[in-house]
């Protein structure tokens, strides 16, 4: 596909990037493999020697694992939800953080399900979910709902690089191979107008549905807790909740991945304050949201009498048990993105980051405070001796694999910006011939006028 | 003189010791203690259960041990079987027809049921004397009124059934895993016992219900069981086939059904991106 | 010529060592399964069949033939089990937990039946709860449960296969009561494990990574033979039995289930939780023994831990 001299610029920068690594990116791969291999170690323990060596107990069968698989799948809103949304309202910004969005989606749903492969049994009777499946049970609908997911947004995905692949197969790259890969993925895709026609349509189709499918995907995430006869769980607003605090999350985890890219890659021309700006202000909003709802679930636990309900709520408000961390995910982690962000003058791209940082570290306790309090206060509470059947602790092995998806993480984001610009050039060279809102609006009544004054000069010329 | 003395002192002491050997064994050695029974079930099958304790602090069943059963003849007894106790310590003897020839004039046969002991336990043996009686159940009908029929009898050594008075029968209802007593009476002189049957019992699926006559722990006759069954009782209904529901292997028809419809709403999209995508490439040659 | 002697010559060579190797794969695979234990003497046991007639038969064929797994989706026809448990009674001599473990060859520290210490309010005594699988009949756990390992069948009772069981663990924040238990590690294989073929009656052995709960049984109910459970509680407290036939007995008592229920006000353990489950209890009024009874072979120490955590339900 031809490109204008400076949207060219713009590929050979992104694709310098994409065949060279520095020293400090070789010392990041060797950290995180170090990270990974000690992750293959504790797999390898945990398969050999049983779940036992986990802290998981009769009491709290669901742990860390858990706590990670729902966090993972709640960040992965960032592309379904953000790059969904702002494609549909035709959002001009949103040129350079998309790619970074979606890319964010594609790794979390590959990453977050496989916590729950970690946290099952048998893994070796797996495929008796195909054979025996049940659909009254929510674990099936959350297999269906997720697999469906993740088909989703690799396609959304890879709709939107199709432009940027089909520029990439004509780059003169070194080795063979990328030129081959780029070449079958762009389907030889070459801008003239019927294609534009399919794509777009396309791309509209896929943003649509992706929007809805999310939120059903962690509505029903939502409903394995929600189903059970469990103080804690058993809350009927807790579909929207875990949908408003995975938004919350995903943009968080968005704004940290555009900084983390912007430094590494030197982006500093692509995104900029306002792309910060404009995603903190959603992040507060999502975050004002996220605190209403945490406000009225504890407000109404607290102000009924119900013991059960009552225990859960003690447990946290304790100081020796999880007071600080509660105080920590739902007072810090929501108050400080507000503050910081609602003030002009405290607004800036590192002060954006820090409390997006916050806010995401937030929500991985808040998602620990769901699951780990509530399997520890049973409606028949607990007479056993044993500690490690009482409080839940997290061991080195779930430590380890926990490390290991975060350094799994990052790997695969490093390994997919080699192969694909992290930032959407065809995209944002659009975006730059067009310009601003009312550029786009004056431009297109310009061609409607162009395309009546050419057909009225047609029908001159033919009489 | 005080060497004689001494030997004789020391020839005492070599002498007292086996014989404290033997008191101390005598008295080390645990108490045992056999109870025995006589059974006779509805089969007809007759059979003495015997059950061997040992007294450690109280007394507890011992298991894996031989006991001896014998029959009373007149010069001696007769080894009829020898069991071994199980883990609940009991072992049971199934009487033969043989057997039941050592019988008296009266009828009735005298049984020793007897545990040989160990270096460590004492022996112990049990008589208990049986005479054989049968009881039969039966049902009959007047007008509306329903009643259940019991007779009780024995045989004399000639052969005839001499009907026994004044003997206390139990009558229960069969169940699954135990008997529900019903009523305890006493026969009449004619050995006859009336009973109105119970009503408001459920049965089986057909409305059969076994009804279980029972002469327990009588000193003469034992143990006996009988039991008779009538298609008087309530049926019982039997549940239906598989449903359709959330605890069920089948879901709901509507969860199917909005299954389907929601997942190739969404499926038959991805085809039509898909399609799409390969319009895309066969249209790299239009303008 | 030589050329189709070569080529029969390989297809021989072929068809006799490929066999070969399978074979001996496949022994290999079956022998990894095998367990190493020696034969047993075949002793006699008398037994009583269920029409009641008394037999000797040898000890190695009793259990030998438990139903299949899938034989065990099916109840015993016509059956509908449910238990009644008399509080006024329990005394914590806790035999009915070691009975449940010696029968399912269970480890000490994994209880299928739990006994609690338990105080409806600040007023009232103490008392002593021995808390079964309720099956219930509307059971939280069977809903939830995504390959159907877990069901429930006509009788009533609710089993695991653990052939089929993923080990999710969802059935077990499912179920309310916490009466479920996991394998978290591998369990020692005994002589009778290994030569008895697996069945979810028997729920033995457990199998590591599956989730384990009482069971009511099933296994004995076919041979007329009541649950370990109800035989070795020494005071009676649990009575075992079939609503269809209205009769409860916990080995010495018998009585009608209704009746029994009716004027003793059985009770369902949180009932507003609509399960629905299959296990009465029946008040600790009149009660034959004092509480602290239940302390009399515990050490100080459990003593101190029953009194400070004790169970404020009802």
């Amino acid at each position: 596909m031809k490109l204008d001299p400076k949207s060219t610029r713009s590929l050979n920068f992104f694709t310098a990037q994409m065949t060279s690594i520095s020293r400090a990116g070789i010392i990041g791969l060797v950290v995180l493999g170090l990270i990974l291999a000690g992750g293959i170690y504790a797999l390898i323990v945990q398969v050999v020697d049983g779940h036992i060596v986990t802290g998981m107990r009769d009491n709290v069968v669901w742990g860390i694992y858990i706590a990670n698989f729902i966090f993972f799948i709640g960040i992965s809103y960032a592309g379904a939800l953000i790059s969904g949304i702002l494609h549909l309202l035709r959002v001009p910004w949103r040129a350079p953080i998309i790619r970074i969005a979606e890319m964010i989606t594609v790794i979390s749903t590959i990453i977050g399900p496989t916590y729950i492969l970690l946290c099952m049994g048998r893994l070796d009777r797996l495929h008796h979910l195909a054979l025996f499946g049940r659909i009254q049970s929510p674990i099936l609908w959350d297999v269906l709902a997720i697999s469906t997911y993740l088909m989703g947004s690799i396609i959304f995905l890879y709709l939107a690089s199709i432009r940027d692949l089909s520029a990439l197969r004509s780059y003169p790259f070194k080795s063979k191979w990328r030129t081959k890969l780029y070449k079958f993925l762009s389907v030889d895709f070459n801008g003239n107008t019927v294609q534009n026609q399919y794509l777009d349509r396309a791309l509209n189709i896929m943003s649509s549905i992706i929007i809805p499918l999310a939120i059903l995907v962690h509505s029903v995430l939502a409903w394995i807790f929600g189903m059970t006869l469990r103080p804690g769980w058993h809350s009927t607003i807790f579909a929207p909740y875990f949908v408003i605090a995975a938004v919350f999350s995903g943009t968080g985890v968005l704004i940290i991945a555009m900084w983390v890219f912007r430094k590494v890659y030197h982006l500093e021309s692509y995104i900029t304050k306002i792309h910060f700006n404009y995603l903190g202000i959603i992040l507060m909003i999502l975050g004002a949201l996220y605190a209403y709802f945490t406000f009225s679930e504890y407000l109404t636990s607290w102000y009924g009498s119900e013991t059960w309900e009552m225990e859960v709520l003690y447990k946290l408000f304790d100081y020796n048990e999880y007071w600080w961390w509660f105080f920590f995910a739902a007072i810090v982690g929501v108050l400080l993105p507000i503050i910081v962000i609602l003030f002009p003058r405290f607004r800036s791209i590192n002060s954006i980051t820090a409390v997006s940082v916050v806010a995401v570290m937030a929500l991985w306790v808040k998602r620990y405070l769901i699951i780990i309090p509530t399997l520890e206060t049973p409606l028949l509470p607990l007479q056993d001796m044993r500690p490690e059947y009482i409080h839940y602790t997290v061991t080195p092995i779930e430590w380890l694999l926990t490390f290991a998806g975060i350094a799994m993480f990052i790997l695969l984001f490093f390994l997919f910006s080699k192969f694909l610009p992290i930032v959407n050039v065809v995209k944002v060279a659009e975006g730059r011939s067009y310009g601003t809102l009312r550029e786009i609006v004056a431009n297109k009544l310009l061609k409607r006028q162009i395309r009546e004054l050419k057909l009225k000069e047609h029908q001159k010329f033919a009489h | 003189m005080n060497s004689g003395y001494k030997q004789f002192l020391l020839l005492a002491l070599i002498a007292f010791v086996p014989a404290f050997a033997i008191l101390a064994q005598d008295t080390l050695m645990s108490a045992s203690r056999i109870q025995a029974a006589y059974y006779k079930d509805q089969a007809g099958q007759e059979r003495i259960v015997a059950k061997l304790l040992i007294k450690k602090e109280r007394y507890e069943p011992l298991s894996n041990t031989e006991i001896q059963f014998f029959a009373v003849a007149d010069t001696s007894n007769v080894l009829l079987g020898k069991m071994m106790t199980d883990d609940k310590g009991e072992a049971v003897y199934i009487l033969e027809e043989d057997d039941k020839a050592y019988s008296d004039s009266t009828g009735q046969i005298a049984f020793v049921i007897s545990y040989e002991g160990s270096p460590t336990t004492k022996d112990a043996s049990k008589d208990i004397q049986v005479k054989a009686a049968d009881l039969k159940v039966s049902f009959f009908q007047e007008d509306t009124a329903k009643f259940i029929s019991i007779e009780a009898f024995e045989k004399e050594p000639s052969g005839a059934a001499m009907p026994i008075a004044d003997l206390e029968i139990g009558l229960f209802v069969k169940g699954t895993f135990s008997h529900l007593p019903l009523v305890k009476e006493v026969t009449g002189a004619d050995g006859k016992l009336i009973v109105p049957f119970p009503v408001e019992l459920p049965g089986d699926t057909l409305g059969n219900l076994t009804i279980v006559a029972k002469i327990e722990d009588n000193d003469v006759y034992g143990n006996v069981e009988a039991w008779g069954r009538i298609n008087w009782a309530d049926p019982v209904e039997l549940t239906s086939e598989a449903r359709r529901g959330l605890g069920d292997t089948d879901a709901p028809l509507w969860m199917v059904y909005t299954l389907i419809v929601l997942l190739s709403a969404v499926w038959l999209h991805y085809a039509y991106v898909i399609y799409l995508i390969i319009k895309i490439k066969l249209s790299k040659h239009l303008a | 010529m030589e050329e189709r002697e070569n080529d029969q010559s390989r297809r021989a060579f072929f068809s006799k060592t490929v066999p070969a190797a399978i074979g001996v794969l496949g022994l290999g695979g079956l022998l990894a399964e095998a367990c190493n234990t020696p034969e047993e003497d075949e002793e006699k046991v008398a037994v009583l069949t269920p029409d009641g007639k008394l037999v000797h038969v040898s000890k190695s064929s009793i259990g030998s033939q438990p139903v299949s797994p899938k034989e065990a989706r099916e109840g015993i026809p016509g059956k509908k089990f449910v238990m009644v448990i008399d509080l006024a009674r329990c005394k914590n001599a806790r035999k009915c937990v070691s009975e449940c473990q010696k029968m399912h060859q269970l480890p000490a520290e994994d209880e299928w039946i739990k006994v609690f210490l338990m105080q409806d309010s600040e007023d009232t005594a103490p008392y002593w709860f021995p808390k079964p699988c309720f099956h219930c009949n509307q059971p939280p756990c069977v809903k939830v449960c995504p390959v159907g390992a877990t069901y429930k069948r006509t009788d009533g009772i609710v089993l695991v296969d653990t052939d089929r069981c993923i080990g999710c663990k969802f059935c077990m924040t499912a179920c309310p009561y916490s009466s479920r238990v996991f394998q978290w590690k591998e369990v020692p294989k005994t002589a009778e494990t290994c030569n008895t073929p697996y069945s979810p009656e028997t729920s033995t052995p457990s199998r590591v990574g599956t989730v384990g709960k009482c069971d009511f049984c099933p296994d004995m109910a076919r041979e007329g033979k009541l649950p370990g459970c109800v035989t070795g509680c020494p005071n009676g407290v649990i009575f075992f039995g079939d609503k269809n036939e209205d009769i409860v007995t916990n080995g010495s008592e018998s009585f009608r289930f209704s009746e029994l229920v009716h004027d003793r006000a059985g009770y369902h353990f949180m009932a507003e939780l609509g399960t629905e489950p299959n296990v009465y209890y029946l008040p600790p009024v009149n009660r034959l023994f004092d509480y602290e009874k239940g302390f009399n072979d515990l050490t100080e120490e459990q003593e101190e831990f029953y009194k400070s955590s004790i169970v404020k339900k009802h």
